[in-house]
């Protein structure tokens, strides 16, 4: 197995970054608004040097068995992170604004079935069918990804909804990440992973987009937001009444204008 | 090739609407009030009025307005567009005033994003009406429902800054 200057170089600054990161998540508090966020960040911190020792000193066999294992583990974690953001956005005072989750698990919905059939239909050039069903994976995983956070926005932009400072800032981030991400596995799926170079250097882009995204969410997570004033309960029970009532106000209006 | 040409349309549409949605999210998140205000889009108020009062305020001939008249009172498509393009702008203008009536200002933007939803609801039916080019017989309910919601959009608004800052309300009344 050989790896070269530059994959030393990535593969320490991305570690770093995480390192850094998870600090700042941690000693400015920002884990209790962001914990699977936190946890993906400590998942990677932990996971870049032991891929990384694995990949140096043991064997191809164990690296791919801890390689896969992690990978799935990863992308649960973001896929939840999504909800989590979603938890965040969509719910602004703590009960889920009209429309947003319906809007938000439609449009996921729809958009999983259509990242499954494309990754199904797609032949990638690859060496064995594992490798092409692995490239299959990878790209899944991003086209679902980044799916599912659209999905989100979009729910976000239709109900006028206005992100705070660090919400917004990890969505940025995770804007270009998960683009960077799905643009380097639709094109592994095209030029397939034959050729080492094309494939090791789309590989380095996907990596040093996220070491950019690391640094702009130290910057973002190392800075104050205005404070948030809580809402009482009392409000919080008016609020609930309020969106129950205007539920079934427009179930009755949509039931009489369309009888059939 | 086509699965992959499928595969580049998909993704080329997803980044398309990621990088779309964060580029209208931090423009409406980096704007100041007064920006809010000269964004908005100038609608023809008194027409909305007549209609969402007919709509709302049931009184003898109810036929009176005709779809014509519906469609020329909201302004017709430029109407629609600047309802559309101002109904997140008022929600914003109302989480403004937070900062200086929390309580009223949390239960008015609530209202508001109710009323938008139905708003756009309408407004989608109407396009996808037009789009179809069916017999329009439902668009006359759909104006009237869109231009409820919008009227009380800004109603609910106006009445907030009343209350919460009437200094900011003759600029605020002169923008909508």
């Amino acid at each position: 197995m050989h790896l070269n200057l530059l994959d030393d170089i990535l593969w320490a600054a991305s570690f770093f970054g995480n390192v850094v990161l998870l600090a700042v998540l941690l000693i400015k508090r920002r884990w209790k608004e962001f914990p699977v966020f936190t946890i993906l960040i400590a998942d990677f911190a932990i996971e870049t040097p032991a891929l990384f020792l694995i990949y140096r000193y043991s064997s191809l066999h164990w690296y791919a068995i801890i390689y896969w294992t992690t990978y799935t583990l990863d992308f649960v974690l973001q896929v939840a992170l999504v909800f989590e953001m979603a938890r965040i956005v969509l719910r602004p005072t703590g009960t889920w604004v009209r429309d947003a989750r319906s809007t938000f698990l439609l449009c996921g919905v729809a958009g999983a079935a259509i990242a499954l059939v494309l990754t199904y239909i797609v032949h990638p050039v690859a060496p064995s069918s594992l490798v092409a069903w692995g490239v299959r994976a990878y790209l899944f995983s991003s086209l679902l990804f980044c799916e599912l956070f659209f999905a989100m926005m979009l729910a976000a932009q239709r109900l006028g909804l206005v992100w705070r400072n660090h919400v917004m800032g990890l969505g940025q981030g995770l804007t270009a990440w998960s683009l960077a991400t799905m643009l380097v596995h639709a094109a592994h799926t095209y030029f397939g992973a034959v050729n080492k170079y094309v494939f090791n250097t789309l590989e380095h882009v996907r990596i040093i987009v996220y070491i950019s995204a690391t640094i702009y969410w130290v910057i973002t997570f190392w800075l104050p937001e205005p404070e948030r004033r809580p809402l009482s309960p009392e409000m919080q029970k008016y609020l609930v009444a309020l969106h129950d009532k205007v539920q079934y106000d427009a179930s009755q209006v949509s039931g009489a204008q369309n009888p059939r | 090739m086509i699965p992959i040409l499928l595969l580049l349309t998909f993704v080329v549409l997803l980044a398309a609407g990621l990088v779309w949605m964060q580029i209208s999210n931090h423009r409406l998140h980096s704007l100041s009030w007064e920006d809010l205000v000269s964004q908005l889009q100038p609608v023809p108020a008194r027409g909305l009025e007549i209609v969402a009062l007919d709509y709302m305020e049931p009184r003898p001939n109810q036929l009176k307005l005709e779809p014509d008249h519906l469609w020329a009172f909201i302004g017709g498509m430029e109407g629609l567009h600047g309802m559309r393009r101002n109904a997140n702008l008022l929600i914003a203008l109302a989480v403004h005033v937070q900062r200086w009536n929390f309580e009223e200002g949390v239960i008015v933007t609530e209202r508001m994003r109710q009323d938008a939803v139905q708003l756009k609801r309408a407004l989608f039916r109407i396009r996808i009406e037009m789009l179809l080019r069916r017999t329009q017989l439902r668009t006359p309910f759909y104006i009237q429902q869109a231009a409820s919601s919008y009227y009380l959009m800004t109603k609910r608004l106006l009445a907030l800054y009343e209350t919460s800052h009437a200094g900011l309300l003759p600029v605020l009344k002169a923008a909508i």
